[in-house]
């Protein structure tokens, strides 16, 4: 019966005659009764409208304006695009150039210097003589102003800054720290 | 020089599709929107849209089958975009602006089936318009169908295309295109059955 059901279906779909055993089916099976009434529905509810005078030339007119603003539309999203491609291009490098000019601030203080306490001569000092230490010639408030900039502050006061990253620079100074006060001790 | 010919040769595609295709067009685009200002829009950008890719065509003489094509594709993305504002908006009273709508439908069928019922020359059988409510019950239920199934009832049925045509302006293979169908037949029945 399904079987038939469907058979009948598709013989509404392919236009093809339902045949002597399909009248006989639709006669006594009411879904295919009411299926088999559809087709001639849909086919009353089809209209020829009438699309009004000067049709063709307003669709060709209509058509010219959309071509316009499709091209409008198109020069404008690839503006935008561009300008974004810039924008995101220009971030990235300035934020790489920060990057590196605090890397190579960074470079002066991250190794450790040789500690030299009041009275204490090393062995190395020809070696220090060679390669001049930076901080030997500049005041105590240049040196807080500089620790102050290379642990970066404004930075590290951002709540989403990870503590690694605000720790890492001050390594050498946590070193530093360590040595004069075990020197001290 | 080439620049010159390619906007010869879109202006001439433009005259010629805008002369017999486009008017079938507008038949199609109105029978699946029902909506006259939406299937002249439709038509502008299917012409529109032809021109621009008018070098994807390789047979001039399929150009009115392609055109058609790019008006059902149209056509097909207005009414899920009608149903998808329909799924989101219908439970603030949205509804789908239809042309049948102004001429009142509940009270006068629009002046197609008026003239059919009145007994105008039809190629349709009397007893299938014997019920202006069915008739407009029918037009309600086939907004309620997926899009493509609307397309093939409409193009199948309304405007009598073979199955391959139906299939070729839907862009989907044949069975495909009979499995929506039959599918929209079965659903279309479900729907009228439960509109009584």
């Amino acid at each position: 019966m399904k079987y038939l059901c469907d058979e009948i279906a598709e013989r509404l779909a392919d236009g093809a005659p339902l045949g002597e055993d399909g009248e006989t089916h639709i006669a006594a099976c009411p879904a295919c009764a009411r299926l088999v009434r559809l087709p001639q529905l849909v086919a009353a509810t089809a209209r020829e409208p009438e699309p009004g005078p000067g049709f063709a030339a307003r669709m060709q007119v209509g058509a010219r304006a959309e071509i316009t603003a499709r091209r409008r539309t198109r020069v404008a999203s690839l503006t935008l695009a561009t300008a974004a491609a810039v924008l995101v291009g220009g971030v990235f490098l300035t934020r790489r150039h920060d990057k590196d000019e605090h890397a190579s601030a960074m470079s002066r203080y991250s190794e450790p210097q040789p500690i030299s306490l009041p009275g204490e001569h090393r062995a190395d000092t020809h070696d220090r003589n060679r390669a001049p230490n930076p901080t030997a010639s500049i005041t105590d408030d240049e040196l807080a102003a500089r620790l102050a900039r290379v642990a970066d502050v404004d930075g590290a006061l951002q709540p989403t800054r990870a503590w690694r990253r605000i720790e890492a620079p001050l390594a050498p100074y946590q070193q530093l720290l360590v040595h004069v006060s075990e020197g001290v001790h | 020089m080439n620049t010159v010919s390619a906007a010869d040769a879109r202006s001439r595609l433009l005259g010629e599709l805008a002369q017999g295709p486009a008017r079938r067009g507008y038949a199609i685009a109105y029978d699946l929107l029902g909506n006259r200002a939406e299937a002249e829009e439709s038509v502008q950008e299917a012409l529109a849209r032809a021109c621009e890719s008018i070098g994807d065509l390789r047979d001039p003489l399929a150009a009115p089958a392609w055109f058609l094509r790019i008006v059902t594709t149209i056509c097909l993305r207005h009414l899920r975009r009608r149903r998808l504002r329909r799924a989101l908006f219908g439970r603030f009273g949205w509804t789908p602006k239809r042309d049948d709508d102004d001429s009142g439908l509940e009270e006068e069928p629009p002046d197609a089936l008026t003239g059919m019922t009145q007994g105008a020359p039809s190629p349709l059988p009397t007893d299938a318009l014997s019920s202006r409510e069915e008739l407009t019950a029918l037009l309600r239920n086939l907004d309620g169908l997926a899009a493509q199934q609307r397309a093939a009832l409409v193009l199948r049925y309304g405007h009598d295309m073979p199955v391959p045509e139906v299939a070729q302006l839907l862009g989907v293979e044949l069975a495909t295109a009979k499995t929506h169908l039959v599918r929209g037949l079965a659903r279309l029945r479900d729907l009228m059955e439960d509109h009584r």
